[in-house]
């Protein structure tokens, strides 16, 4: 496994199973001069670097560099082919790496659901009503005033057994 | 098109401060990723997100504008502090929407994780070993095409 797992989330959640090689096919991708190159080669089904080069302004150097990235990303593989080497897409890599994307923003969409209900449970100390009305029926002030009788009924008792002593 | 950045967002019921408390306070953060949370919320501050099935999960603050902004960089491998090619950066904004609140966050810097050889997927090694002999073929096509 190239990466560690996504998830830290003890929550439960989708799978989160990284692919091997997730961030190489991320790298890859990133240069846009390359997921032209791999348009181009799922497009055609297979093309040479020359082939590739002349749709592009780059040179047919250039074309290999970027298709050995791909090549080590999993996303490209060369076939020799008589004189010729021909490239042909491999969409498994970016399949599995958008499959592991997928997961990830699953998980982000479960945390932000358990901040929304967190953020939504919070009391407001500035704003008692609206604190009354989160807690769901809960009265703060219920609560306070039992606690105001329990210390009144404690300060009564010792008042009593101050009665007894004297 | 894949790429390297994951983008969500959600309406929250609740004002901008109280969101801010559930994303920055360790009590709240530990509601919503992982089991327990430490946090020092200021511009590089330590962050813990501990997960008992895990491990421990350490991170720094970034940049922390209440209410509207806040945003670490964690690190993926357990116990190790973040670094560059271990950690990706989450940040969060928080926008007034009516009476709520809108929370985006930006997951960014899956690409940059930097793959350890021992972690390295044998498919992966395999691939590219594979790749290289290919390499290997086509420099010597090209060789003796050129002579």
């Amino acid at each position: 496994m190239t990466l560690p797992r996504s998830r830290p989330d003890a929550q439960g959640g989708g799978e989160s199973g990284t692919p091997g090689g997730a961030d190489e096919v991320l790298a890859a991708m990133a240069d846009p001069t390359r997921r032209r190159l791999l348009e181009d080669l799922a497009a055609r089904g297979g093309a040479t670097a020359t082939d590739l080069a002349d749709g592009l302004p780059i040179s047919r150097q250039a074309v290999v560099k970027h298709l050995a990235v791909l090549g080590r990303a999993g996303l490209v593989t060369a076939r020799r082919q008589g004189r010729e080497v021909r490239y042909l897409a491999r969409p498994d890599g970016v399949a599995a790496t958008a499959r592991w994307m997928t997961a990830l923003a699953a998980d982000w969409d479960q945390r932000l659901a358990e901040i929304k209900s967190i953020a939504e449970a919070l009391p407001a100390p500035s704003d008692q009503a609206a604190g009354e009305r989160l807690v769901g029926g809960h009265d703060p002030d219920t609560e306070r005033d039992q606690r105001d009788r329990d210390d009144l009924e404690a300060g009564d008792a010792e008042r009593d057994a101050d009665d007894r002593e004297a | 098109m894949t790429t390297d950045r994951i983008e969500r967002e959600i309406v929250i019921n609740a004002p901008q401060d109280r969101v801010w408390a559930a994303l920055t306070e360790a009590e709240h953060v530990a509601g919503w990723f992982g089991d327990a949370a430490e946090v020092d919320l200021r511009p590089g501050g330590k962050m813990v997100f501990g997960w008992t099935e895990f491990g421990d999960h350490h991170a720094r603050v970034e940049r922390v504008e209440p209410p509207g902004f806040f945003s670490y960089r964690w690190a993926r491998p357990t116990s190790v502090e973040p670094a560059e090619g271990n950690s990706t950066l989450v940040e969060f904004t928080l926008v007034p929407e009516g009476t709520g609140t809108r929370l985006r966050v930006v997951e960014t810097g899956f690409a940059s994780l930097a793959a350890s050889a021992d972690e390295r997927d044998t498919a992966v090694r395999e691939n590219i070993e594979g790749w290289a002999a290919e390499l290997g073929e086509l420099q010597e096509y090209a060789q003796r095409y050129a002579a």
